[in-house]
Parts: C-alpha cells; structure tokens; sequence
C-alpha cells in the first residue's frame, strides 16, 4: 500500500451488530484520493437513489486523507459524507481536532456506517477490536458531558465524536462534535441520531507509513517555512483567529446584516477581531500538527454571560450570533456558540436560522404567541432563547430548527423570499452582492449554502495580486470552477483548507508524492482532474436526487433587492450569465447535467 | 491648487499598531495617490514587515486599483482604510 494510507475501510452494520473490514483497492485510490473524493466514490455507488436520509439505508462515511494523521502541518482533517436530511442532497462536513488522526492510527481510511441500531450504542474502536455497547445512560446528554463520561469510561487517550440532544431528536441543523471541533454543517448528527448511534470513540496505537522519507521531510520543512512566514497563517489568524477578517468584512460590505437586509451596522466596534483578542481570548489552541494554531478559547469575564467559556468564536459565529442577529455583545456571541457545541447544532444555520425568524416576527409573519415570546434584532436574549428551544427541539424551535427553507414553507406567506439559503443550506457570512463570484460559489456549491466550496471573496477583494472587481461577472466562472476543484481535493487529502492561503498547488504536491509515493501525486494537473472528477460525481449524486438548474441560484432578496446601503449599494447579484458560463466550461449542458464526453473524459458513468 | 479634503482614515489589524490608533480624521490632498503616500508617511506605515506582507489601501470599501478616473479624486468625508493581509474567515 501507498505511504500516508492504511488501504482498509472499517465497515459496521448497527443492526446487526457487525463489522468487516475490506481492502481498497488502489486504483480507487489513485482516482479518488480520500476523504471527500472516496466519500463520493462510495456514496454514489451504495446508497439507493431517493433513499430517506434519516433511515435505515442511508450512510455515514468517515473518511481520511492520506496527509491525515502525519508530521505534514494543519494534517488534522477527516471527512464524514451522507445523504443530507436538511438539503436532500450531497453532504461532506469537514472536521479538525485529533479524531481523524485516531482513527488512522486505529488502522483505518475509511469508516462506513451503515443501518440501525435497535437500542442507542456507542460504536468503541482499538484498533482491531471493535464492541457495539449501550447508550442507555447517555440518553439526553449534551457533548461535553457525553465526552467526559465516555473518556472517564475508556480513557483520556481515547477520542470521541459525538451528538448532543439536536442530534438525538434528528433535527436537520444537527451536527457531530469531535471535542470541541465540528463536522457542522448538513445535518450529519441527525443522521447519526436516526441510527440510533450517541457516540463513535476510537483509539489507534498504528502509525503512518511514509514512502519516501527524506523527500517528505524536505517538503514538510519548506511548508512549515511557508505557514509561519505568511502573513496570514503566521500572521493575523493565530493572532486574531478566524474572526481576522471581520473588519475587512464590514468595511467592505461583505458582512450580512439583519439576515442580508444589508442596512448600516455598528456592531464591528465591539465585535472586531482586536476587542476579541484583547477582551476575551484566553488562550491558543490547535488541531493535530498544526503551526496555525487559528482556535482561541475564549471566556466571559462580566456581564450576564459571565462565565461562559467557548472554543471560538469562530468569524462565521460572531456573524452568526452577531450582526445577522443584531447583536453586538461578544458574550452573547460566545454563549451561543457554546450552546451549539453543547447541543450539537450547526452554529452558521442556527444563527442564520435565528436572524430569519427576527425578521418573520418584525414582518408580522410570525408572533409572540407562537415564538412564545418578543423576537426582535438587537435582542440578545431572545437569541439566546431560541437557540436552547433549537436545541432542545421544543416550542417554536420545532419550527426553525428544520431549517429556513422548511421553515418558511411553514410560516407561509412571502418567508421564502427572505429565507436565506441555497440548495436548503442557510448561507454563511457574506453578502454576494458585495462580492458577486461568491453568488456563484453560492449557487454552485454541491451542499448547498457554503463558503467553502470556493471562496472567491479572497480574489475580488483580498488579494493584492490578481485582483478581479468584485462588482463584476467577468471571469468568476473559471475562477468559482478552478477553486472548487482545488478545494475539493483539499478536502480529499486530510489538509486543513486554512493551509492553502499560504502554501502552492506545488507545495502540495510534492507533500503527497514524498508520503505516498504515488508518481501521478507529484503532478498538480492530475490532482486538479481528480478535483474535478469528484466535483462532477457530486454533481451526478445531486442529479440523481432531483436536482438541477433550478436549484443552482439564490435567494430572492439578492437577485432583486438592490444593497441598500456600503460599497455595494443599488446593486444585485446578476448570476445568469456568470452560471451560463459555469455550465459551458464545466462541459454540462444547459440544465447544468454533464455532457458524456465529459464524464468520459474522468472516467465517470451516469 | 487643489484645496485639501478631510477624510476619516482607518487602520486595521497591524496597521493599528503602526499608527497607534484604529481611526482618524485627516486633511489631506483630494488626489488618492497623494493622499496615500502622505498618510504612509505620516504614521510611518511602510516597514519591513509591510513589505513582506502585501496590503491593500480601500477608498469607501473599493480598493485603490479598482477606482474609476473621477474616483481617484477625494471628496470630505471619504473614508480611506489600510487592510492588513488576510485570506479568509
């Protein structure tokens, strides 16, 4: 078997309490890489088409890359797939921490889950060994207990991934947290929950194997080199974590506020990434081999969130919990990033979901008496609230925890035209209208409403070199196209996406080349087709669920509601030509399906 | 002769601690590239380390290279920032 790879996928069947443990074979390798691309493979080829995503036929599949688990830096990334029950769609949901590498040592690339279990278990991998046992005692437990008992119980060497109550009541924004990092977005708890699954803890005592030794560690020097000198990765995001660029954001109109009603805000004062790290980061914290070291841990040290202590916030929560909703306390921030490591949730559909129905209840769609109380922005308490009935599936939070496309179909009326979400996904912590690639990131992505499928805002209007005008439509195609191949096979390597600000397609390759000793790794044109064979399996994936044109736009309020105010203001998205163009150079056809001669030309079958 | 212009200036992240404040009002040249080169100068913003690390000069959230002709002049209460590098959130 090729360095960085253990070539076994774990798989168990929870209704019948089995497992196997199978080979994979090396052309499946070479063409799909790991994590997302072997998800893809894998997911495409097993699970029926139309399957319900919270029942017994659905899957889970835990995948890791080869650079997982290795000296190589930000190598922390393991990858979990399924069928979305909040988009109906494609999902991946990346996750950093220590359990992907866990999992490698154990002895494994690849950890399908398959089926049910009758009663709630815990799945315990040691290596070789693998027990099914009950869950009954964890029933109702938030994550960090669920954690503390389950290490208590196995040991601290043990890692643990696991849902909280959101993920036990099978809500779509539902997500699986690894100690304190997140597979968040999609729904994955939910689909963990519906197994009837509390809780996956491994522990490994295997190691990596390199390839060729020397010319990895040479490559690895040199990449380090690259982290640590780069402005951004060794500058501003170990300084100011991930929340570095919020004043960029907000200066240049790109930060949504008010659930994109885009009106002035002054909240950036007390939210920027400077009071965060003067005010209220404690201390660093990183992922497994990782010189970024972008996680801060931050705590309340006065006011009503007193106390609250939180791995974070991450930029895309003080957006969240910030100016979606109006608020601009950091505390209010933090606790309600905490409650959604607590709960399980997806921290970026939750506060989005939370800035929707703000805006449902100042509209009059919705009232006191069905929220069960006053639902206004700026109200931090409200927030607050709302998110514990999210996590707790009660009251209105039955409602809006499915989501705000399912939500609005059930407010009724006009909702839909402000619920902000593509695909079904609420979308993250930029403005398209600011930023006009990033509606096509949007539109195109495979899981619905996400940044980090491409992130173009980094060329419109980061970049000091090879800048593009953010106001305009010419040349985001190729761009949006170029990235998603490129992160997608990020994705499918185990490298953390933050590591690409800093290091070369190069730099990459001759990482994998050097570990794996794969000769076609040591080619960026190979890998970038193999970017390019995942993206268009995902896509075939999504067709085959129903998917199409239709669903590769935005929502209304950023086609037809000129920004009102900032940079952008008086402008929309215009997207039809950008997604014409997409289309064209992606070889689909015009309702966005692939030509054949494209599909040969991967190696892909319909 | 042009008349000077009062605009506000920002300054972000390092820039921050260069010029040892997050925000001022200056009076300086309406013509953008002048008005740069003297706030550069007056909060001494070029050093080592702003070589090294490329950064981008915005004027009203539009950076400098993207601005039309008639744009390139400043006009009161313009607001010109200093970005330091970042890649994304």
């Amino acid at each position: 078997m090729a360095g960085g790879y253990t070539g076994k996928l774990l798989r168990i069947d929870l209704g019948k309490r089995s497992h196997s443990v199978e080979n994979i074979p090396e052309e499946i390798i070479k063409k799909y890489i790991g994590g997302k691309g072997i998800s893809a493979y894998l997911l495409y080829k097993e699970l029926p088409a139309k399957c319900d995503p919270l029942g017994p036929e659905n899957i889970l599949v835990f995948a890791n890359g080869p650079l997982t688990g290795t000296l190589a830096p930000a190598s922390s990334r393991v990858t979990v797939s399924t069928k979305s029950p909040l988009t109906g769609g494609w999902l991946d949901s990346n996750c950093g921490g220590f359990w992907g590498p866990e999992l490698k040592y154990a002895g494994y690339d690849v950890l399908v889950i398959a089926g049910c279990a009758e009663k709630p278990t815990v799945v315990v991998i040691e290596d070789e060994t693998i027990r099914f046992e009950s869950a009954a005692e964890l029933g109702g437990y938030d994550c960090p207990k669920t954690e503390k008992t389950l290490k208590e119980k196995y040991g601290a060497d043990h890692r643990v991934a696991c849902i909280g109550p959101a993920g036990e009541n099978r809500l779509p924004l539902a997500g699986i947290i690894a100690e304190g990092r997140a597979f968040g977005r999609g729904g994955s708890g939910a689909v963990m929950g519906s197994k009837n699954l509390k809780a996956i803890v491994v522990r490994g005592r295997g190691s990596v194997e390199i390839a060729r030794y020397e010319a990895f560690l040479t490559a690895n020097n040199e990449a380090m080199n690259e982290l640590t000198i780069n402005p951004d990765t060794g500058g501003s995001r170990p300084k100011y974590g991930t929340n570095n660029i919020l004043s960029a954001m907000d200066v240049l109109g790109i930060h949504p506020v008010h659930n994109f009603q885009g009106i002035p805000w002054s909240g950036a004062e007390k939210l920027n990434e400077e009071v965060l790290a003067d005010q209220y980061f404690k201390k660093n914290k990183a992922c497994f081999a990782c010189p970024i070291r972008c996680s801060k841990v931050s705590r309340v040290d006065s006011g009503k969130y007193k106390g609250s202590v939180v791995e974070g916030p991450e930029y895309e929560n003080v957006w969240s919990f910030g100016a979606q909703c109006g608020n601009a306390d950091p505390g209010a921030v933090i606790e309600a990033e905490r409650l959604c490591d607590f709960y399980g949730l997806d921290s970026i559909s939750v506060g989005n979901a939370v800035g929707f129905a703000m805006e449902c209840y100042e509209r009059g769609l919705i009232t006191e008496n069905q929220v069960g109380f006053a639902l206004k922005f700026t109200d931090d308490d409200a927030m607050i609230k709302l998110v514990h009935l999210m996590g707790t599936n009660e009251g209105f939070g039955q409602v809006i925890g499915r989501g705000v496309k399912q939500a609005a179909a059930i407010i009724g009326k006009n909702a839909a035209d402000f619920a902000m979400h593509v695909k079904g996904m609420e979308l993250p912590a930029y403005d398209p209208r600011s930023a006009f690639g990033m509606g096509l990131a949007y539109a195109t992505s495979d899981r619905g409403g996400c940044h980090l499928r491409a992130f173009p805002v980094g060329a419109e209007v980061l970049q000091n070199r090879g800048r593009m005008d953010p106001f305009s439509t010419e040349y985001k195609a190729d761009l949006v196209k170029s990235q998603q191949e490129w992160f997608a096979i990020v994705d499918s390597i185990g490298l953390c996406l933050f590591a690409t600000f800093a290091l070369t397609p190069r730099q990459v390759t001759l990482l994998l080349a050097g570990l794996t000793g794969i000769e076609e790794f040591a080619s960026a044109d190979y890998l970038i087709t193999a970017g390019e064979r995942i993206y268009n399996l995902t896509r075939l994936f999504n067709i085959r669920e129903g998917f199409g044109k239709k669903d590769d736009t935005l929502p209304s309020r950023l086609l037809n509601e000129p920004m009102p105010s900032g940079p952008a203001k008086g402008l929309t998205v215009d997207l039809e030509p950008m997604l014409k163009e997409y289309y064209y150079i992606r070889g689909w056809d015009e309702e966005g399906v692939p030509k054949k001669e494209t599909l040969d030309r991967l190696g892909l079958k319909q | 002769m042009n008349s000077k212009v009062k605009v506000k200036v920002q300054f972000l992240g390092p820039f921050r601690e260069t010029a040892g404040k997050r925000q001022d009002v200056l009076e300086v040249e309406p013509d953008v590239r002048a008005a740069i080169a003297e706030i550069e100068r007056i909060f001494q913003l070029k050093t080592p380390e702003s070589e090294l690390a490329p950064s981008g000069v915005f004027v009203n959230g539009r950076h400098v290279s993207l601005l039309s002709k008639e744009k390139m002049l400043l006009k009161d209460n313009d607001i010109i920032t200093f970005m330091h590098y970042v890649s994304g959130g």
